[in-house]
């Protein structure tokens, strides 16, 4: 399921614009607007060679620390930024499709 | 709030009173125009394939690529001429697969099956289809006799049983006009997912034949509403889109909190062999050179993209000017304008409006 991610990260390009960061999954035409929570996510999980649990765990306590979120970002919630990226959950405007 | 189902017609997004374009420092998608051989001989064509002899040099898409690399650009479309008569095809995959996402533009004829089982082990995004015909009679007067529609209802099967994104697309012309439904019906037969329509635009080949292919005023709001129509009937079947969305404020109630989606410079640019930057693939006024400036430069210097900008009949001239919708459509097609009157700011030669 990892590696499964893992893949998935791999085909997603973001930059940051004035107004924030956009994503893409390049193997479809739509660009989002993404929160910062899931750039920094995105980026962290791309850098990764290898995902585990470990690592998914100490990533949910650096976002929690790095957006002042009192509560921990569970390892759950880390595990759904793709999810929901798919959902739509945590995805701003579309901003261009084709 | 605007239906969904407008939304998705004309790919405008609701958002309030803030403008969906959003400025961003580089363009999302570079096209490139790989080459100008086609096999066919479209009288509408905007690149007048096979007029001018010329193809990207390897060495040069490889240079743009490290360019978009590193300026984190998204997509390459792919685009001619016919890229399936570039010789460098094969190689331009692979230098940009699961690194870009890949669109590409073609008429469809020469997608074999095996042309098609090769072309489903890379990651591409999209396929834009030519069809824009429902028989061999239209197809023959809009794209000339060297290619045929046969020819491209096999390419559209290969693309369809290798598990290939593709849509089919239709430029709409005085030739083809009354044939859309019939085409949908093709599509929908073939088990096409996606239509989009555009309107034909005057630039290149299609500047020379434009009295014969360009769609009166008043035709344009009949063909938006039976466009319309079709896309309700049709719902079930196939998803139908519109790829310019001026010309439609009629249709729209709530059209003071809306703004379309332009693409002239908001979103892409065109880049030919030399590296010389356009703001579309229709509008031949160049604005840099990749080779030899930096493209946030050209993106963010340049005056005619700095026309994005431009909105609310500050820099619209005529009927434009005052006009109530020009906040909607932003004036139309800047290319379409430039082609027939010699400057950007005249009013869209589409647009059936003669008072604000």
């Amino acid at each position: 399921m990892l590696d499964e991610k893992k893949m998935i990260v791999n085909t997603l390009k973001i930059r940051k614009e004035k107004f924030g960061w956009i994503a893409c999954d390049i193997n479809n035409c739509r660009v989002f607007e993404i929160s910062d929570i899931v750039a920094y996510v995105i980026n962290k999980l791309r850098f990764q060679s290898a995902l585990n649990d470990e690592f998914i765990d100490k990533l949910g306590q650096q976002v929690s620390l790095k957006f002042n979120i009192n509560k921990q970002i569970s390892k759950q919630k880390i595990h759904n930024v793709l999810y929901e990226l798919k959902q739509k959950k945590w995805i701003k405007n579309e901003i261009y499709s084709c | 709030m605007m239906s969904e189902e407008i939304k998705e017609f004309y790919q405008v997004e609701y958002i309030g009173d803030k403008r969906i374009v959003k400025e961003l420092s580089l363009p999302i998608n570079l096209n490139l125009i790989v080459t100008k051989q086609c096999n066919a001989n479209c009288i509408h064509c905007c690149a007048s394939a096979n007029e001018k002899e010329g193809a990207f040099f390897l060495g040069d898409i490889k240079k743009i690529v490290e360019i978009a690399k590193k300026n984190n650009i998204f997509y390459f479309v792919i685009t001619g001429g016919e890229p399936f008569m570039y010789n460098q095809i094969w190689k331009l995959f692979e230098i940009l697969n699961n690194k870009f996402g890949i669109l590409l533009n073609t008429n469809g004829t020469l997608i074999s099956s095996d042309i098609a089982k090769r072309l489903s082990s890379y990651n591409i995004a999209n396929i834009h289809v030519s069809l824009d015909a429902p028989n061999q009679k239209i197809y023959h007067k809009q794209r000339g006799d060297t290619t045929k529609l046969k020819e491209v209802i096999s390419g559209i099967k290969n693309l369809i049983d290798n598990n290939i994104n593709i849509t089919a697309k239709f430029v709409i012309t005085n030739l083809n006009k009354d044939y859309m439904e019939d085409t949908i019906k093709l599509s929908i037969s073939l088990e096409v997912k996606k239509m989009v329509f555009a309107w034909f635009k005057p630039s290149g080949r299609g500047g020379l034949n434009e009295s014969e292919l360009a769609i009166n005023s008043k035709d344009v709001k009949k063909t938006v509403e039976d466009l319309y129509n079709l896309k309700k009937k049709y719902k079930n079947k196939i998803k139908l889109s519109f790829d310019n969305a001026q010309c439609f404020t009629f249709l729209i109630k709530d059209y003071k909190k809306l703004k379309y989606r332009k693409l002239c410079g908001d979103y892409f640019c065109r880049i030919d062999f030399n590296g010389d930057v356009f703001p579309c693939p229709f509008l031949e006024i160049k604005i840099g050179n990749l080779f030899k400036e930096d493209i946030k430069k050209i993106w963010k210097d340049s005056k005619l993209l700095s026309l994005r900008h431009f909105s609310w009949g500050k820099h619209l001239r005529g009927v434009c000017q005052k006009c109530n919708h020009n906040h909607i459509c932003m004036g139309g097609c800047r290319a379409r304008t430039f082609a027939i009157y010699g400057n950007l700011y005249s009013k869209d030669p589409l647009c059936w409006m003669k008072k604000k």
